[in-house]
């Protein structure tokens, strides 16, 4: 409960009275103290019964629009008050939008409301600068008379929604096409069904009267048909790294792969092959959606596994024949050397015994599902990237190209160092 | 009409003068209050030498005067709105009662003073205490939501 100036000066005046009386033995002056004081509980006590009525009043009822947005993105928000507020209090109810929104139009208080019944409207627009699930802080709600005021901070979970998704913002783009995976409009003796028309002819028997353009066929007197390009490349399969939930990862980075995975995503699935997604953590397949067409159904996988938890930990995991290149790299360097035979007697032991991970495995079969498939590997590129190498020796293997995306702020150039020859054809930076 | 009140029962005493002109001073800033910045604390404060003096008097009449001064004071912060206000603001002029009661038959100001200022203090710990767990656990209201797309 605060202190206006009036109550300040109320009870400074009993204080003031207090001390009167007890300097100067005064029996009247400890009487006006008394009443002052008294005076002064007797309201307090009032304003608490008072703003517990009004308190009890409070029905709030909110509308986000759109509640699914990109980061940066502007939400509408009306909020609907309704509130009574007793004799001799005054209030003003604020909206409390979620943190990192700010507000960019209209304001989330109220106008200070006077005795009675009200019915209220906050309409403003807030700026979602944070990403994820964004709920509402509550609402806030200051009462005052004329000797106190108290903010009652409604925060229950009622008072919370509706929650915002913002879907984080990144962007992962080939360069070299108008495709979201460089793929290129090209002329081909093969008919294409696509949007871009390559050029006109006329129309032979045989042709497809689907493809006829009658507005030129009008013009001219002569049947003509639309020769079309059509998008040509391979059928991409996203991989999304995620780091680990348990480990302390910078929140911009798991941002940046998230979002450019929904982006890209996004478009995968308007198109006719639809999205072929894997989303993995180190060595764990935790989602694989194969030629998906629902991006709500992606769009699910990526929220659901946002931050989860490794079952299995690879830590410097070496492929049966990497140890091997190294083996025989040790007997052609080392010879005589006991560091170099112990080395090799222990690489000699331990290669037959490599297992492949159930991960190699899994790898396997969702490369092998098609022969004209291309990989891109979203990662945030932190943590040991033995994973990432096991998955590129896996495409490698199986001659498919394989891409590596990595935020601009993860230190690319060391980790493309690393991963150079294992697999990756590329490392591509996501913005 | 205090200063009046106060000369009525101060004729034959050497205080009339000093009643007087307390009470003089006192009204003309109250009008002053009144006419260019009506405040009821400021009026109320104004009206307390008058209720001091009148102690002279005796202490009921000052007792009387601080009622109506209290009644007034509460009416215009819109205290007497409802019924529901009026018997706690009884049991407030009860135990004022009870207090000049206490300090007509009290000699020196030291037992009185150190049992109103202890009295004051728990009663505001109550009250604080009260507020805070009303702050903490904001149960009161209700609330809906709409999502649109």
């Amino acid at each position: 409960m605060k202190a206006t100036p009036r109550s300040a000066g109320l009870f400074l005046a009993s204080l003031l009275l207090f001390l009167f009386s007890w300097l100067f033995d005064s029996l009247p002056a400890l009487f006006l103290a008394g009443t002052a004081a008294g005076l002064l509980l007797l309201c307090a006590a009032r304003f608490t019964l008072s703003i517990r009525v009004a308190g009890a009043t409070l029905h709030v009822s909110r509308t986000a629009a759109p509640f699914i947005l990109k980061q940066g993105g502007l939400v509408a928000v009306t909020s609907r008050v309704i509130l009574a507020l007793p004799p001799g209090l005054s209030a003003r109810v604020s909206d409390i939008p979620p943190p990192g929104a700010p507000v960019v139009k209209g304001s989330p208080h109220s106008p200070l409301l006077s005795a009675g019944t009200h019915e209220i409207e906050l309409s403003y627009a807030i700026s979602c600068l944070s990403s994820g699930q964004l709920s509402f802080w509550g609402v806030d709600l200051t009462l005052c008379n004329g000797l106190f005021s108290l903010t009652l901070p409604f925060r229950g979970k009622d008072f919370k929604g509706p929650t915002l998704c913002v879907d984080p913002v990144g962007r992962y783009r080939s360069s070299t096409g108008p495709g979201v995976f460089g793929e290129r409009e090209v002329e081909s003796r093969q008919v294409f069904r696509g949007y871009g028309i390559r050029s006109f002819r006329e129309y032979l028997p045989g042709d497809d009267t689907r493809s006829i353009d009658w507005k030129l066929s009008a013009k001219h007197g002569k049947l003509y048909i639309r020769e079309y390009a059509g998008l040509a490349g391979k059928s991409p399969l996203l991989v999304v790294d995620l780091p680990d939930g348990a480990v302390s990862c910078p929140e911009n980075l798991r941002d940046a792969v998230i979002g450019a995975a929904l982006d890209v995503s996004r478009e995968m699935c308007r198109s006719p092959r639809g999205c072929s997604l894997m989303v993995i953590s180190g060595a764990n397949l935790l989602s694989y959606l194969p030629d998906e067409r629902s991006f709500a159904r992606v769009e699910k996988v990526l929220r659901e596994f946002h931050s989860p938890r490794r079952v299995i930990q690879c830590y410097r995991t070496l492929d049966p024949a990497i140890a091997e290149s190294f083996r025989q790299r040790i007997e052609g360097e080392g010879e005589g050397d006991t560091f170099s035979l112990g080395l090799r007697e222990i690489y000699s032991r331990f290669i037959p015994a490599i297992e492949p991970l159930p991960f190699e495995v899994q790898c396997a079969r969702a490369l092998s599902r098609r022969s004209d498939v291309v990989l891109h590997v979203l990662t945030t590129g932190t943590g040991d990237p033995s994973h990432l190498v096991l998955l590129g020796l896996q495409a490698r293997r199986r001659g498919i190209e394989a891409y590596l995306g990595i935020p601009e702020t993860a230190g690319t150039a060391s980790l493309a160092g690393r991963l150079t020859g294992m697999g990756y054809s590329g490392v591509k930076v996501i913005g | 009409m205090y200063a009046a009140i106060t000369g009525i029962f101060l004729r034959e005493s050497p205080l009339l003068v000093p009643a007087l002109a307390c009470g003089m001073v006192c009204t003309a800033c109250g009008l002053l209050v009144a006419l260019a910045w009506p405040d009821e604390l400021a009026l109320f404060f104004l009206a307390q030498p008058l209720v001091f003096t009148s102690w002279e008097i005796g202490p009921i009449v000052s007792l009387f005067l601080e009622i109506g001064v209290l009644v007034l004071f509460l009416a215009a912060q819109g205290y007497l709105a409802t019924p529901g206000d009026i018997p706690s603001l009884g049991f407030f002029f009860l135990l004022l009662g009870g207090l000049v009661l206490f300090l007509m038959t009290s000699r020196h100001v030291a037992i009185p003073l150190a049992i109103t200022a202890s009295t004051a203090g728990l009663a505001a710990l109550v009250i604080l205490g009260i507020a805070s767990l009303l702050v903490t656990r904001v149960a009161g209201g209700s609330h809906g939501e709409t999502k649109e797309r």
